[in-house]
């Protein structure tokens, strides 16, 4: 009997599973980067980097550490009889032969569920759906970490955080009735509404027709007077005859 | 009687059935008389310690009569010369003739005991150390070739150890096993005590289950157990524990020691019908092993530490 066959078989197989292993290892770790760089609305692309290094490592140290010994912690009918058999493949007499017949039974009905921690890949699994539904919900409701910095305190917060089920309040100390986007038309400043009204008549200037401005109205007033400039009159240069030749001195100096 | 004897599970069967034969006779004793199998079935030297009355002598005569085996007892006593164990040249007269004709020994037998060997002296112990270890005696220019199987069980206690002779360190290494007997239980004891005063019982009226021929077949069979290269690694690592301990131990066991564990735990495991040696074969035969190849240093003593405690110490 070929006893390396079915040792070769048995080790193929807890191979599959330590990559089975490190998948879901890799899938929590992506997972939960995903999760926070959702959070914080960046790319998640970096996830996939991550994960696909952490499977990679941890499948290639995970196949260098393997040993028959694993195998028979996780199956107690194996225990010492594989690694026996394995040593001793190729020599022969009857114990061995026996030992090899029994050990090429038992390694047939050692199945790849056998070889996996159910206690493990539950837990890992109950992992990959919490972030799952973290990332879920974060893009379900658009939830922003970054819409959620606070300000310098006198001011308050820049932004609260806001979309569904936000419940949070605006500087105003009301709920809030506008996203992100700020897609509400009612905006409220104080307890007053402000009502403008752009491109009315009366605002309406026609700065080329003369005594346009003369009838027009600004806020209810009515603006008189002249469009232009005129000397005023009422202004003079005066000064003592003791400066007058200081003054005199300098303009010509100017003038040279 | 038992023919046949090709698996590990027949060796459990035939073991069990001297088991049961022999405890037709001695009550309890079950560890004393699974290692002293295991002794015959490595085809080595066993030491038995226990305190008088422990029906040491008992069990390894019941045995011999159970293996159908050559017996032979000698009584270790002071004035014990080599030649009364190995024998001597006598002057034998034939057809006129006078000639040295050797007269074997007791120690031409398949089960030699020893009865009280600390009794006997340095020298005479050193008579049987050729025999146990080569199998073989050396008298003048003669060398004599022991009948196999052959093996010494020896039997000494830990009491009244004036006028006794402790064996040298050569001579104790040479056993394989130190088995130590231990009282019997309550209710073993009261068995004892029927079956001793109502009855007369002895080793006399058993049938052999086994014979040379078989021993020679299961000591071939313990050698072809195979071992995992992990448990050879264990061994040489707990033997090589005892010589660097030497906050406890003052000298360690000899390569000698690794390889009787070694061949300890294959003759255990298919004693117990396996055919691969497991760890914990490793763990319980290295007590009979080790425990008469360290000694112990001041400070392992003034703590009151004996052999078993530092190798359990060691094992863990």
């Amino acid at each position: 009997m070929d006893i390396r066959r079915h040792i070769s078989k048995v080790k193929r197989r807890l191979v599959l599973t330590k990559f089975f292993d490190c998948f879901l290892d890799s899938l929590v770790v992506g997972f939960a980067i995903s999760a926070v760089l959702f959070i914080f609305g960046v790319s998640v692309f970096i996830s996939f980097v991550v994960g696909g290094a952490y499977l990679f490592a941890g499948f290639v140290k995970a196949v260098k550490k393997s040993s028959l010994s694993e195998i028979e912690k996780k199956v107690p009918g194996l225990e010492w009889q594989l690694r026996t058999a394995s040593d001793n493949a190729g020599k022969e007499n009857e114990i061995i032969n026996k030992l090899n017949e029994e050990v090429a039974e038992k390694v047939g009905f050692v199945s790849f569920s056998d070889l996996l921690s159910g206690k493990r890949t539950l837990k890992r699994l109950f992992f990959v759906l919490l972030f799952g539904a973290v990332i879920f919900y974060v893009q379900l409701s658009g939830f922003n970490l970054i819409d959620a910095a606070v300000g310098d305190g006198e001011t308050g917060p820049v932004s609260k955080i806001t979309g569904l089920f936000s419940g949070e309040e605006d500087i105003n100390g009301k709920k809030n009735r506008f996203d992100i986007f700020g897609n509400e038309k009612d905006i409220e400043i104080g307890q007053r509404e402000l009502e403008l009204e752009l491109g009315s008549e009366m605002n309406e200037i026609d700065l080329g027709r003369e005594g346009a401005l003369g009838t027009g109205s600004s806020g209810g007033q009515n603006f008189r007077g002249p469009v232009g400039s005129e000397q005023d009159s009422s202004y003079s240069e005066s000064y003592d005859s003791d400066e007058e030749e200081i003054i005199e001195n300098f303009y010509n100096n100017l003038n040279k | 009687m038992q023919n046949e004897i090709r698996t590990a599970l027949d060796v459990k069967n035939t073991v069990d059935e001297i088991l049961e034969h022999v405890g037709f006779v001695v009550v309890g004793q079950e560890e004393v008389l699974r290692q002293t199998i295991a002794s015959v079935l490595c085809g080595s030297n066993a030491l038995l310690e226990g305190y008088p009355g422990l029906a040491k002598t008992l069990t390894i005569n019941t045995l011999s009569k159970v293996m159908d085996l050559k017996f032979s007892r000698i009584q270790g006593t002071p004035d014990l010369m080599p030649s009364d164990i190995t024998g001597t040249y006598v002057l034998e007269e034939k057809n006129g003739k006078r000639d040295f004709v050797f007269q074997k020994g007791p120690i031409f037998a398949n089960v030699v005991l020893m009865d009280e060997i600390n009794r006997a002296t340095p020298k005479t112990q050193s008579a049987l150390l050729e025999a146990m270890q080569e199998k073989q005696v050396t008298v003048g220019n003669q060398v004599f070739k022991m009948e196999p199987p052959f093996f010494v069980l020896a039997t000494q206690n830990p009491i009244e150890q004036e006028g006794t002779y402790p064996l040298p360190e050569a001579q104790s290494d040479r056993f394989l096993f130190k088995i130590k007997t231990q009282y019997p239980k309550s209710e073993e004891e009261m068995e004892i005590v029927n079956r001793f005063t109502e009855e007369e019982r002895n080793s006399d009226s058993l049938k052999p289950i086994i014979n040379a021929d078989t021993i020679h077949a299961l000591q071939r069979m313990v050698r072809q157990v195979p071992v995992a290269n992990d448990i050879k690694q264990y061994v040489v690592d707990l033997v090589h524990k005892t010589r660097k301990h030497k906050e406890l131990i003052e000298y360690g066991a000899s390569p000698r020691a690794s390889i009787g564990l070694l061949l300890a735990g294959k003759a255990k495991a298919l004693m117990e019908g396996r055919n691969y040696v497991s760890k914990e074969d490793i763990n319980e035969m290295s007590l009979p092993v080790l425990r008469h190849r360290i000694i112990l240093n001041f400070e392992a003593e003034r703590n009151n530490f004996n052999e078993d405690d530092v190798i359990k110490y060691l094992i863990k």
